[in-house]
This record gives structure tokens, C-alpha cells and sequence, in this order.
């Protein structure tokens, strides 16, 4: 009575739940679908770190709920690799320091990823705006906006258009 | 921690009212969710139904229409920076730009800023120099109030518990008219308002003077509301620093701030006058800009 059966897609594939009203879509990921990517920070939509993609749009996992989910596509930073295989983006990232402790970076990953998704050629302020919902207490930022900006430079050099999801 | 409450996510609008009417103030209404999630981890609130909107048709756009431009119950702030016809009021698309980070952005609607009802909700003081009229619906009747009459207190509106705002309509905006929005607080991004201001001026292009002012205030009282002793001040002057300055100042009348944690009382009046007058200017600035262009 109390419970909802949702299912959605996520990662491509569907999953039904049965979830608690009021359930978080960070709870379900983590501790129901065993998909830790997703990160629990501050548990109150202040820092990104869960930040998942519901229907192409970014939102806090932490603060969404599950059952609003039904029919939607779920996408975590599990599946903007190809089986493990980093994504443009990530090896970007990788190579430009903007990982130093990690736990914020999956929540980078997925803003940027909504980012260029939309924006073949997003501006500097562009990106400084996509990721204002995501803090990063270790890098300064400026690493992770070099890292979008050399994905950007690199995907319009190659004339490709962008391929973060690899 | 996890409170046995029930979602239902409504497809229709004859389902929410019907819901609404058999459950009034049992069912809580759900859009983004931005602040119903918090407040429901923090235990402030308890209803027996979630009761979700976010898939109702009809109540996401943004058109224009008879008396103004309507903006539906679930248009979110994302929406108001990107709309062609939002964006350009700045009042509304700077303070929508500022509200959380980009994801409460994509999700959390106007709408459910202004019925939250939070002394600092970032789009109430924009909306209030617009004329903004609520719209509410409940089974077999709907009516509309003006902003001002509905927002009621901290937390507390006029709405019924059987009623859904089902969208928002903002007057015309008047030629020559420019507009801006203020908000001061710790950092630029994901910050609550210390001190947010809208204001509008509308200035004669013949004469050179303010035909009409519009000042608007938040975070500074339990509502948010428009500053008349600044607008009268302004009305029939030609816009200079010294005017703006001393309007700012008769902001101070009707403010009544809190000491929290994000600012003293006394910070926020000291830094009110200054605000308005910096609103002001940059609402004077896009008057001209506007002219330039013409
Ligand atoms: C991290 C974070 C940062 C934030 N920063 C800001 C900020 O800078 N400035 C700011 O102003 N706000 C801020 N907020 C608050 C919040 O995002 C806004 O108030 C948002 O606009 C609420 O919209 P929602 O759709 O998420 O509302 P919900 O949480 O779904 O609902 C809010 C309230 O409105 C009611 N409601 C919703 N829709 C309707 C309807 N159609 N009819 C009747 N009642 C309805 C709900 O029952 C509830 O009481 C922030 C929130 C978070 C989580």
C-alpha cells in the first residue's frame, strides 16, 4: 500500500523497484541496484555529488524521488563508460588533474556530460554555469573546466561533433 | 527515518483535483520536489499522499496570451533562463539563473518557489514587478489572486488544501522599460539570498523622467514585497545615482530582517539600500540599451 512498483530504464536496460513513497533515487541506485557510482554527499541537493541524469536532464539524486521515476530513462555515471572503457571526458580529466580525492568527480562526469550533450561548443562560462551545482573541494575548479575546454578543442578539431558517451 | 507515506503520480489534471478534494491537506503536492524532498527528510512535514505533477500535460509551457504572458505550473527555472520570452525579463531570468545549481534548476518550477512560501524564494520580488496573478484550480471552480495577496506569511499562502496553482500570467511589460535583479549572498552559485531586489523603470523618452518604478524586496521580512516609499521616490525624477541611492535607502521602510546563519540583521539592512540603488541602475542601463537599439 505503502510501497510503489516503478520501473525505468537505466543504463539502457529496464529495472523495476518496489520502493517506499518517499524513497530517494540515490538510495535505490546504491542500496537497492548496487550501482555506487553515485555519490552521497551532503543528502540535500547542495553539493552534486549524486548528480544522475533523468530524461537527459541533471538532477540530485539524493532529493528525487524513485517512484517519480516510472517510464523514464536513468542514466549514472556507470553508463557513460563503455564497459569500463573511460570516456573521452573522463580520460580528459584524468589527464588534467581535476581528480584529486574523487568522490566529487562521478557528479562532474554526469553535469558536464548533460553539458555537452546539448552544446557542441559551450563557452568557458558555459561550463563554469553547468557544474555551479556541483562543489569540489580539492581541485579549484580549474582543472575540470581545462578538461571540458580540451574535449571541446579536441571534438571539433576531429570535426566529430561530441563523443563523451563514447 | 523513512515516513510510510504513499506516491502517486497523477497524469491528468482531473486526477489532482479529484485527489486534492477527497484528501485536501492529507496529500502533498510534488513538482520538482527541490524543496518537498527536504523538508520531508527533515521531518517538517507529514502527508499520508505525495501526490506528483510533474506528468500532467498542459502546465509546462510558457505563451504568450490575453493579459500577459502564462506561465504554467510546471514551467521550471531552467525553462525561464532559456524561453525566448522569459529571458528577456531580466527580473525573472537573472533570478531563475541563480536559484541552486543546474540541477535544482532543471526541475524545481516557479511555481513551487512560490507556494514554498520562503521569505528568500529568488523569483517572488521578479514575479511582484511583473503584476503577477496566481491561478488556482479546484474541482468544479477555479479563481486568481494577485501575488501579493496570496503569499501570506513564512511558509503560508492562500491556498486552499483542495486547490492546485495551475500557472502564473505576468502583465505586458510597458515600452521603454527596463529591469533588474539583485541578490546578494556568501558566494555566487548555491547560495540562499541575503538580500535579493527586482526592480523595473519605465522612463519617458521625451521628457527624460521616470514614468513608472517598480521596487520589490526579499529576504528582508516574512514576504517578500514591493517598496512603495522607494517607488514614489522615483516616479517623475530623472534617473541619477543620487536618486537611486536615496530610493535604496527608503527601501529600509517595511524591512525587517532576521539574524541566521547566513547574515546579521544588521548586515542585511546595511546592505539593502545599496542593492536597490545597484538594481536601479542597472534597470536605468537597460532602458537605454534598449533605446539604443530602437
Ligand atoms: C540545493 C538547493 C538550492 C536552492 N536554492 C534556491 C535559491 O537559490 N533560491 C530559491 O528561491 N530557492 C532555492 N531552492 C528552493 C527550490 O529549488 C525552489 O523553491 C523551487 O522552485 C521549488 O520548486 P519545486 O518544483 O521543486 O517544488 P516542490 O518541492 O515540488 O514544491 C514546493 C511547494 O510547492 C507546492 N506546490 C508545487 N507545485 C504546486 C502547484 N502546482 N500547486 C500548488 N502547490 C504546489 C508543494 O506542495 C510544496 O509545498 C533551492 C533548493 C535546493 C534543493
Amino acid at each position: 500500500m505503502t510501497s510503489n512498483s516503478v520501473t525505468f530504464s537505466l543504463n539502457g536496460v529496464d529495472r523495476t523497484v518496489d520502493v517506499p513513497g518517499a524513497e530517494t533515487l540515490l538510495d535505490t541506485l546504491r542500496d537497492r541496484l548496487n550501482l555506487r557510482g553515485s555519490k552521497e554527499g551532503c543528502l540535500e541537493g547542495e553539493c552534486g555529488a549524486c548528480t544522475v541524469l533523468v530524461d537527459d536532464r541533471p538532477i540530485d539524486a539524493c532529493i528525487y524521488p524513485t517512484a517519480a521515476c516510472g517510464g523514464r530513462r536513468v542514466r549514472t555515471v556507470e553508463g557513460l563508460s563503455d564497459g569500463g572503457v573511460p570516456s573521452l571526458l573522463q580520460r580528459a580529466m584524468v589527464r588534467s588533474g581535476s581528480i584529486q580525492c574523487g568522490f566529487c568527480t562521478p557528479g562532474f562526469v554526469v553535469a558536464v556530460t548533460a553539458l555537452l550533450e546539448r552544446e557542441s561548443n559551450p563557452s568557458r562560462a558555459d561550463i563554469a554555469d553547468a557544474v555551479n551545482g556541483n562543489i569540489c573541494r580539492c581541485t579549484g575548479y580549474a582543472q575540470i573546466i581545462e578538461a571540458v575546454q580540451a574535449v571541446v578543442a579536441d571534438s571539433l578539431a576531429a570535426g566529430t561533433g561530441q563523443e563523451v558517451e563514447a | 527515518m523513512q515516513s510510510p507515506v504513499r506516491f502517486h503520480s497523477a497524469t491528468t489534471f482531473e486526477e489532482v483535483v479529484d485527489a486534492l478534494d477527497e484528501l485536501g491537506s492529507e496529500a502533498r503536492l510534488i513538482a520538482g520536489g527541490t524543496d518537498v524532498m527536504i523538508q520531508l527528510a527533515r521531518g517538517e512535514l507529514s502527508p499520508q499522499v505525495l501526490l506528483h505533477i510533474e506528468r500532467v500535460p498542459g502546465l509546462g509551457t510558457v505563451a504568450a496570451g490575453e493579459g500577459g504572458l502564462h506561465l504554467g505550473a510546471l514551467v521550471t527555472h531552467a525553462m525561464v533562463r532559456s524561453d525566448p520570452a522569459t529571458c528577456a525579463l531580466a527580473a525573472l531570468a537573472d533570478a531563475a539563473r541563480q536559484v541552486g545549481g543546474w540541477q535544482t534548476q532543471a526541475i524545481g518550477t516557479v511555481v513551487g518557489n512560490i507556494v514554498n512560501a520562503s521569505p528568500a524564494a529568488d523569483l517572488t520580488p521578479g514575479l511582484l514587478v511583473h503584476d503577477a496573478m496566481v491561478h488556482l484550480s479546484r474541482r468544479g471552480s477555479e479563481r486568481t489572486l494577485p501575488l501579493d495577496q496570496f503569499v501570506k506569511g513564512r511558509r503560508e499562502t492562500a491556498r486552499e488544501p483542495q486547490e492546485l496553482v495551475t500557472g502564473i500570467t505576468i502583465a505586458p511589460t510597458p515600452e521603454h522599460s527596463g529591469e533588474a535583479f539583485v541578490k546578494v549572498g556568501r558566494r555566487k552559485a548555491m547560495e540562499v539570498s541575503i538580500v535579493a531586489v527586482a526592480t523595473r523603470l519605465v522612463v519617458d523618452p521625451s521628457t527624460g523622467t521616470i514614468a513608472d518604478a517598480r521596487v520589490a524586496v526579499g529576504a528582508v521580512s516574512p514576504i517578500p514585497h514591493r517598496a512603495p516609499a522607494s517607488e514614489q521616490l522615483l516616479i517623475g525624477q530623472r534617473p541619477t545615482a543620487d536618486l537611486f541611492a536615496a530610493a535604496g535607502r527608503a527601501a529600509l521602510e517595511g524591512a525587517d530582517p532576521i539574524d541566521d546563519v547566513r547574515a546579521s540583521r544588521r548586515y542585511r539592512l546595511a546592505v539593502l539600500p545599496r542593492a536597490v540603488a545597484q538594481a536601479l541602475s542597472r534597470s536605468s542601463d537597460h532602458v537605454d540599451a534598449a533605446r539604443s537599439v530602437a
